[in-house]
């Protein structure tokens, strides 16, 4: 249902986050806290080794296979400094794809991380400019 | 919120490079260890503090937060602690830091383990304060760190792609962390400033933004209320240099070389240059730790 990073701190195995500790050390709001706080509605299954392990069972919508297929391509270089490549396949490797790992996703394709690479800066224009003049002037 | 003294641990975020993050929480550190037994954590895999600080072993050992963090460690948080000659101790990056974070994403209650790790058992106990290092990406080490400390001190520097860093930080950390726990902004601290504020320059755009901001950075609390008084310009005051009444402050943590000099040789700044006049603004940002909140 949400994509909040945060989800994980929903009720389980709890490992503290939800019961409150040592009086010293928890702000007076986080004493009143409940269990309840951190429900989330999609979880049902209080006992998992890993998320991943239940999260094939319980993706309903159906998230297999790539959203176009490589045909509905256009293939174009993209001119990029290493490390930019570099800082972009970091990127992929410890947040996106943890992230997909957790939707149930398996089986991304690199067009479907450059398509979307490229819709983030359509979706963030000035940022794109922020970033280019930010490059000019340290340069 | 009504500022208490007691142990305290705060992080240093914002999702944004180049910011002064790692030197900001550094130099806070230092300050803190004037005012109680601190930890300063490094949670940035990159660990420019930690080798900023002569730590580059201890950066390449074999045993890492991992081995503390993930399930079925071996080994505790003491003893990967390190003493500095400066008063606080360091915990430290790690090269290995980017594959606990892929780790720490499928783990149960994968972003409280360092409260239950590291926090829980040492703050109010060995440490009065402690400060965390983050990142300047989204991720389980961010994630790790808000739901530990519960409090954040986020820097910022001129020119409009910080702005962008700071809505960035609020909409994708701290406002989902803020489902599910308290997410305390103790202050935005403007970084990196060298420029006069009775001209429209880029400091000027920072400060004015920061400074006559109404939206709300905590519950029923404007941003304008959480900048130190360092960098504290009411709207009047801008009226007055404007009118050539009020000779212009020099607001902000100013760019000054020693800074970047102080961690090429491993020290923070009070023990590289302890006159210099960039050390009050990180005992003020030490200060806002001890009473949790900017004091007017």
């Amino acid at each position: 249902m949400s994509d909040n990073p945060f989800d994980d701190l929903a009720p389980g195995e709890s490992s503290g986050v939800s019961e409150t500790g040592d009086e010293s050390q928890v702000d007076d709001d986080a004493e009143e806290q409940t269990v309840a706080e951190f429900q989330t509605p999609e979880t049902e299954s209080t006992e998992r080794s890993t998320r991943a392990a239940t999260l094939e069972s319980e993706s309903d919508d159906d998230l297999s296979g790539p959203a176009f297929e490589y045909a509905d391509v256009r293939q174009r270089p993209l001119y990029a400094r290493g490390e930019t490549w570099d800082a972009f396949e970091d990127a992929v490797g410890i947040t996106i794809v943890p992230t997909l790992r957790k939707e149930g996703i398996r089986d991304e394709e690199i067009r479907e991380l450059h398509d979307a690479a490229l819709r983030l800066a359509v979706e963030e224009p000035e940022r794109v400019a922020d970033l280019l003049i930010e490059a000019r002037r340290r340069s | 919120m009504a500022a208490t003294t007691e142990p305290r641990a705060v992080s240093v975020v914002i999702l944004k490079g180049g910011v002064g993050k790692s030197t900001t929480s550094m130099n806070l550190a230092r300050q803190l260890a004037e005012r109680g037994p601190t930890l300063f954590t490094d949670l940035d895999p990159n660990g420019h503090a930690t080798n900023g600080l002569g730590f580059g072993e201890a950066y390449r050992a074999d045993e890492d937060l991992g081995d503390v963090l993930l399930d079925g460690g071996t080994v505790t948080v003491g003893d990967l602690i390190q003493p500095t000659e400066y008063g606080f101790d360091l915990l430290p990056s790690s090269n290995e830091l980017e594959d606990v974070e892929k780790d720490l994403a499928g783990a149960m209650q994968g972003s409280a383990r360092v409260k239950t790790n590291i926090v829980d058992p040492l703050l109010g106990e060995q440490y009065e304060y402690m400060v965390f290092d983050c990142p300047a990406y989204p991720g389980m080490l961010n994630n790790n760190a808000l739901v530990a400390t519960g409090n954040v001190i986020i820097p910022l520097e001129p020119g409009s792609s910080s702005i962008g860093g700071y809505k960035r930080t609020m909409e994708r950390l701290i406002e989902p962390a803020r489902k599910y726990i308290d997410v305390e902004v103790l202050a935005v601290v403007p970084n990196k400033l060298s420029d006069r504020i009775d001209q429209q320059t880029e400091d000027r755009e920072l400060l004015e933004n920061l400074n006559t901001a109404t939206a709300d950075v905590n519950e029923g609390e404007p941003l304008q209320d959480v900048i130190p008084n360092f960098a504290r310009i009411t709207a009047e005051e801008f009226e007055q240099i404007d009118a050539g009444e009020l000779r212009p402050p020099k607001p902000g943590i100013r760019h000054r070389s020693a800074l970047s000099r102080s961690l090429q040789h491993n020290q923070p700044l009070q023990d590289y240059d302890p006159e210099n006049d960039q050390i009050v603004c990180y005992d003020e940002l030490a200060d806002i730790v001890v009473n949790g909140g900017v004091e007017r």
